[in-house]
Order: C-alpha cells, then sequence, then structure tokens
C-alpha cells in the first residue's frame, strides 16, 4: 500500500467512524432511527409526532 | 417556571406550542395529531431575560373527566405535575363547546389564561365575542390570538398575562358547579351574553357543498384516487423530476471530482469503496429526495387545508366494517410519512386487539423510506409511473382492510367501538408550514442516507468486493463474493416470484434495516451510481438500459415492488410495534403474517402477470404454489379456530344470559 492507499484508507475510515459514531449517539438519545429527533426520544417525551 | 397548553382537540395548541419556542412538532388540521406531551423552552423574544419559561404542550382534551389515553395524559400532567400557570386555548369558532374544559381548569386552583385563538377566523364567520365580558364572568385574562399568523399574533401580549398571573396567583376557587347539567347552563348563559353569533341562513355554506361531494360515501372514493394520482403526477412525473434531475447532476459532480482527485494510482479496491460503495451507493438514495421532498410538500398541502379529515370520514365506514376502531384511520395517515409514530399514534385506540392491529397493519401504507422503491421501479419499468404509485398507495389502503377482516376472524374478537371526528374548516394551506415540515423530513432522510445507509452500503461492497479467503472476486465472478454466497439460498426461495437474483435477495435483507436500502443495495451490487442520468440511463424514457442492467421482466419488477412494500417494515418500525403491541405472540405473529401476505401477492402479480403478457406461467411455479397453498391454508386454518372460539363464546354469553 502507498502513501496515497493510506490516506485514502484514513478518510474512508473516518467517514465509517463519524456515521456509525452518529448512529450510536441517536440510539442513546432514545431515536428509533438515525435522522429522526421526534418519535421516541427522551428530548420530546416520545410524542409519536414525527415532523422531522 | 412550568406553563401548561390545555385545549380542545384541534384548537392549535400544537401550533401555538412551536410559535412560542420555535420547535417544530408535527401539527394537522384535525384533532388527535398529538398524542403525548411536548416540552421546550418558550424563545427569548418572549421571555423577560434571565426567565426560563418552560412550555408543556398536552394533548387534546375535551374535559378532565378522561375517556380517551391521551385525554388522560392530559389530566394526569395537570393533577399531578402542577404547572405554574395554565394557558387554556379556547376556539373563537366553537366557545361553547371549549368552555366545559374552561370551567374544570378554573375549579383546580391553578392560575389560569384563557388565549381565544382563531379570532380571526371566527370574526370572518361574522361572530363577534366580548372579550372582557368574558374575562369577568370567568374572572381570569382573555387574551386574543391568533397563532398561525407571524406577527400580530396576540402571542407577547398572552406571555404578558401569563407572568402577571403567576405572580399574582389565582383567588382560591370553590366548585361553582355540582354537576355537568350545571356547568352547561353556566357556560350556554356566559355564551349568551359574550358572544354575538352571526345565524347562519338554512342554505348551506360553502363548505357544506364542498363536503356533499368530497366526503361522499361514494364520490370521495374516486376523488380521493384523482387526488393522490395527481399528487404522485407532480411529485415522481412532473416537479419531482425536473428538481431530481438537477440535484443528481450535483452528485454526478460531487462523484466525479473526488474520482479525478483519486486518480489512476490508488488501490483499485480502495477506490472502488469510496466511489462506488460509499459515494455512489449514498448518491443513489439521495437522488430520490427531490420526489420524495415534492410528494410530502403536497401531502402536508392537503392536510393544512383540511381535506385529509375528509378523507378519513370517507374511509371511516369501511374500517368499522372490518372491526377496526375509526380511530385506526389516523395512524395509517400518519404512517404515510413514517410507519413509527403511525404505529405510535396506535395508544389513543382504547380497544387492546383493534390496537394491536392497527400497529400490524401500518406499515402497509408506503412510507417515506418506501417511496424511494417506488420511484427507482416505476421509473425505470413503467413510462407513465404516477400510477405506480398511485396504485401502490391503495394496494396499501385495501390490504389493511382485508389485514384486518382476517385478524378479526383469527382473534374471534368482533367488539365494534365508534369515533365521533370533528371535521376542521377548510382553509387556505400554509405554504410556509408546508415548507418547514417538508424540510425537517429532508433533513432526516438525508441523516439517514449519511449514517445508516452509508455504513450499509460500505459493508455490502465489502462483502462482494472478497470471498471467503478475502480475496479481491474477479469480475467475471462476482458469484464467488461472500455477499453472493449468504444471499444466493434466500434468492432460491425468490423464483417463483420472478426476482430469484443474489443482488435482489441481498437488497431485500438490507431493506429490513432501512427500507431506503433496497436502493442503496442495488445501486451497489449492480454497480449503477445514477439512476437518474437521462443521457445513459433515460429513466423517463422508459429505463430500457438500467432495466437491461438489472436484468428482470417489469412483471418481476413490480413483484419486488410489492414484496419489499408489502413484507415486515424496517427494524426501527418493527421495534416501534413490538412496544405499542405489548405481547410477543402478537409480535411474532404481525411479522409472520407480513411476511405471508408480502410473499403471497409478489408470486399473485408475478405469475398471473407473466401468465397475462406472455401466455404461459413464470418460472418456480409448482414451488411457490406450494409455498403459497402452506401460507393461505394456514390463514384459513387460524381463521376457522377464531371462528370458533367467538362461537363458543357468544353461546356462552347466551347461557348466562
Amino acid at each position: 500500500m502507498s502513501g496515497i492507499d493510506w490516506l485514502v484508507l484514513g478518510v474512508i475510515a473516518v467517514i465509517i467512524f463519524i456515521a456509525v459514531r452518529k448512529i450510536v449517539k441517536d440510539r442513546k438519545n432514545g431515536a428509533k432511527c438515525p435522522g429522526c429527533n421526534c418519535s421516541g426520544c427522551k428530548h420530546s417525551a416520545s410524542s409519536g409526532n414525527c415532523a422531522d | 417556571m412550568k406553563i401548561a397548553l390545555a385545549g380542545n382537540p384541534n384548537c392549535g395548541k400544537t401550533t401555538m406550542f412551536n410559535a412560542l419556542t420555535g420547535r417544530n412538532e408535527r401539527v394537522g388540521n384535525w384533532s388527535g395529531v398529538t398524542v403525548d406531551k411536548k416540552e421546550a423552552s418558550i424563545k427569548h423574544s418572549f421571555a423577560p431575560e434571565g426567565e426560563n419559561l418552560i412550555l408543556v404542550d398536552l394533548p387534546g382534551a375535551y374535559s378532565l373527566s378522561t375517556y380517551s389515553t391521551e385525554e388522560s395524559i392530559a389530566k394526569d400532567f395537570i393533577l399531578q405535575e402542577k404547572p405554574d400557570v395554565i394557558i387554556n386555548i379556547v376556539d373563537a369558532t366553537n366557545l361553547n363547546r371549549s368552555l366545559f374544559l374552561t370551567t374544570q381548569l378554573l375549579e383546580l386552583n391553578i392560575p389560569v389564561v384563557v388565549a381565544l385563538n382563531k379570532i380571526d377566523l371566527a370574526e370572518k364567520k361574522g361572530n363577534r365575542i366580548d372579550v372582557t365580558a368574558l374575562s369577568e364572568a370567568l374572572k381570569v385574562p382573555v387574551v386574543c390570538t391568533v397563532s398561525t399568523r407571524s406577527s400580530d399574533n396576540g402571542l407577547p401580549e398572552l406571555i404578558k398575562a401569563v407572568l402577571a398571573a403567576e405572580e399574582f396567583g389565582q383567588e382560591e376557587r370553590v366548585p361553582f358547579v355540582r354537576n355537568d347539567r350545571q356547568r352547561y347552563a353556566f357556560i350556554n348563559e356566559l355564551v349568551r351574553d359574550a358572544e354575538r353569533k352571526k345565524l347562519s341562513s338554512e342554505q348551506q355554506t360553502l363548505q357544506d357543498k364542498v363536503d356533499r361531494i368530497v366526503a361522499h360515501k361514494w364520490l370521495g372514493i374516486p376523488i380521493f384516487a384523482a387526488v393522490i394520482y395527481l399528487v404522485f403526477s407532480i411529485s415522481q412525473a412532473w416537479l419531482g423530476l425536473f428538481l431530481a434531475d438537477f440535484f443528481v447532476g450535483w452528485i454526478d459532480k460531487s462523484y466525479e471530482a473526488v474520482a479525478s482527485l483519486l486518480g489512476e494510482d490508488v488501490n483499485p479496491v480502495l477506490a472502488a469503496l469510496l466511489l462506488d460503495g460509499i459515494i455512489g451507493g449514498v448518491g443513489a438514495v439521495i437522488g430520490f429526495l427531490p420526489l420524495i421532498m415534492v410528494l410530502f410538500f403536497c401531502l402536508a398541502l392537503l392536510e393544512d387545508c383540511g381535506y385529509m379529515a375528509r378523507v378519513a370520514v370517507v374511509m371511516d365506514r369501511f374500517f368499522k366494517k372490518v372491526g377496526l376502531s375509526g380511530k385506526s384511520i389516523i395512524p395509517v395517515i400518519i404512517g404515510t410519512g413514517c410507519a413509527i409514530p403511525g404505529i405510535m399514534s396506535t395508544r389513543t385506540i382504547k380497544n387492546i386487539r383493534q390496537r394491536r392491529t392497527t400497529a400490524m397493519l401500518t406499515p402497509y401504507m408506503p412510507c417515506g423510506a418506501k417511496l424511494s422503491i417506488i420511484a427507482l421501479f416505476a421509473g425505470v419499468f413503467f413510462a407513465d409511473n404516477a400510477w405506480v404509485g398511485t396504485s401502490m398507495y391503495f394496494l396499501g389502503i385495501i390490504l389493511v382492510f382485508v389485514g384486518a377482516l382476517i385478524i378479526r376472524k383469527i382473534t374471534g374478537d368482533y367488539s365494534k367501538s365508534y369515533f365521533i371526528m370533528e371535521l376542521p374548516e377548510y382553509r387556505i394551506p400554509s405554504v410556509k408550514r408546508a415548507v418547514i415540515s417538508v424540510f425537517g423530513r429532508a433533513k432526516a432522510f438525508i441523516i439517514k442516507a449519511g449514517t445508516i445507509i452509508l455504513v450499509c452500503n460500505a459493508v455490502v461492497h465489502l462483502l462482494q468486493t472478497f470471498d471467503w479467503k478475502l480475496q479481491v472476486v474477479a469480475e467475471s465472478a462476482p458469484e464467488t463474493s461472500i455477499l453472493a454466497s449468504i444471499a444466493m439460498p434466500l434468492a432460491v426461495l425468490f423464483v417463483p416470484l420472478g426476482f430469484g437474483m443474489w443482488q435482489f435477495a441481498a437488497a431485500a435483507v438490507t431493506g429490513f434495516i432501512a427500507k431506503e436500502n433496497v436502493v442503496g443495495t442495488l445501486a451497489v451490487t449492480f454497480a449503477i451510481t445514477n439512476f437518474f442520468d437521462m443521457e445513459e440511463l433515460a429513466l423517463v424514457e422508459g429505463g430500457a438500459e438500467v432495466g437491461t442492467i438489472l436484468g428482470i421482466s417489469s412483471v418481476a419488477a413490480l413483484a419486488y415492488l410489492v414484496f419489499n412494500l408489502f413484507t415486515p417494515p424496517c427494524f426501527a418500525a418493527i421495534g416501534a410495534m413490538n412496544s405499542e403491541m405489548e405481547s410477543r405472540k402478537w409480535l411474532v405473529g404481525a411479522i409472520a403474517f407480513q411476511l405471508g401476505v408480502g410473499y403471497t401477492l409478489a408470486f399473485l402479480v408475478y405469475q398471473f402477470g407473466t401468465l397475462f403478457t406472455t401466455g404461459s406461467v413464470g418460472e418456480g411455479f409448482g414451488a411457490g404454489l406450494l409455498i403459497v397453498s402452506a401460507i393461505v391454508a394456514t390463514f384459513v386454518i387460524l381463521m376457522r379456530r377464531g371462528v370458533r372460539k367467538h362461537q363458543i363464546r357468544t353461546s356462552v354469553q347466551a347461557v348466562k344470559s
């Protein structure tokens, strides 16, 4: 693997790390689905209303 | 300081909550949209410096003597958590009915401020309300509000009144009525003194005339079908496609920019993972965003103008006939956005069998995630594609009815319940509210694509790049990959459905993680990075090339679409079903039911479609017929057992009485 290969691998790893971290963070906040910040989340008292 | 927003259903509580807090909670021009309480801080522009005012939006309630679950949420919060002040939102267009709750709230010895909301609509009707007389009779401040307006809406005055009420408290009151009859007498007298109502003539109003057509028991159905067809035409054929073309152009440019940045020197496996797995896979899903946004914009306008409430009325009698509650309509309609809130809103249904049945059937309505699959297959295989989306929508509704009928027979529970729904007035829909709602959904869609879809596509790409010895798979032998070897046994089951290829099996499985994954996985496994490129793939011109790459017939494509739409929803929605059903037996039964229905429907579509188009049945007919017969036989046996159970129960009751 050349230097540029390691760089590309690093970029891919960072992208996947950020995505996984967001998924885990959302799960911890109680979101049933990444991106959804309303239904089932603690901060909206599980409103059952999914505007987002 | 905690302030509660309390009032009748559809008096505008959530709209006021959003206006005062800057939040974007779902509002709807009909009752029963809010099913749980929501909390947020009031914006600093309304609150005095250093003061933290917490506003709690409660579900609508007609009284404190609770009947429904959401009413008990409102009652429990007020009685147990004792807010510092209650803002009682009173619908100025329906003063008489709204004041029943007001009189009950006044007896709680918590400071109350009355917000006379929708005052603009009342004035438009020619009604005049003497605010001073009302305030003097109730002995509380009354402030006129129009929370849909961005300025001159009475909200600053309302908060001032709330702060004053909290400071000076409320005089101790003893219940001023002994029973509901006295309460009504008090309200009637009060309304007689405070309200001057323009007498409606015997002639029908314009709204009545429109309702006689739109909410007509027979005419209402073709009108609804036409409206949905128009919505799908706008979103999937006209405006949506036009916007998607621009949008996908940008995605293509970023793909090309990254490709040129990588050049030729980078390891081809890494370059393919980044370009085809991550950027291509996510881009293929994101490409459908404009279509979905336009569709949700149209649906938001329909809901806001009051039309969706009429659809609920049209559908109500069918729901009752199949043993569902009229309240089941609300989860089904909410489920068109996302199945999860739809399933969660079933908690307002009191009858446990009806609640579980509705939670089981709500995912049959095509949600936002499934729309990308519809758009892909409709665009690629069917030139005039608006009918595909419309028919999937109506097939979903039919499945809800048929499913409810089957479940009623299986459970042997023939209980009925009645539902009264107040029809909201027609109004010009707010473009601003629709835009806010659509951008909220778009944000969620992008986050989902950038997280779960991205990770899934990367994993799918890696699994199809390597074989079990972790050697890179040759381009000529993709079936040796890890992904292919996992998906192939499953693909055998799909041969009678017309899509017995490992790529389709893999996409169907990743679809259970999130339905958008179906599109993403197909893009990765078939190495298609753009489903919209007019020149290369000619999506709107019939999509012959994409169809050729995917390698299945139009009939098989329709069967695959049906299979993905009507088999179990994503895991998140299954989780919501689990929490609302509160029964492992029901959950397992629901998943088995959805799998059986999805498989049977896809089989029927493929085999009958192939018979109709080619004159002979499709591949794997015999094996498929065996599987489908077993599914149908299981349903029939369970239904007979349920009917017998019902008969025994009825005879026991007859003997007892």
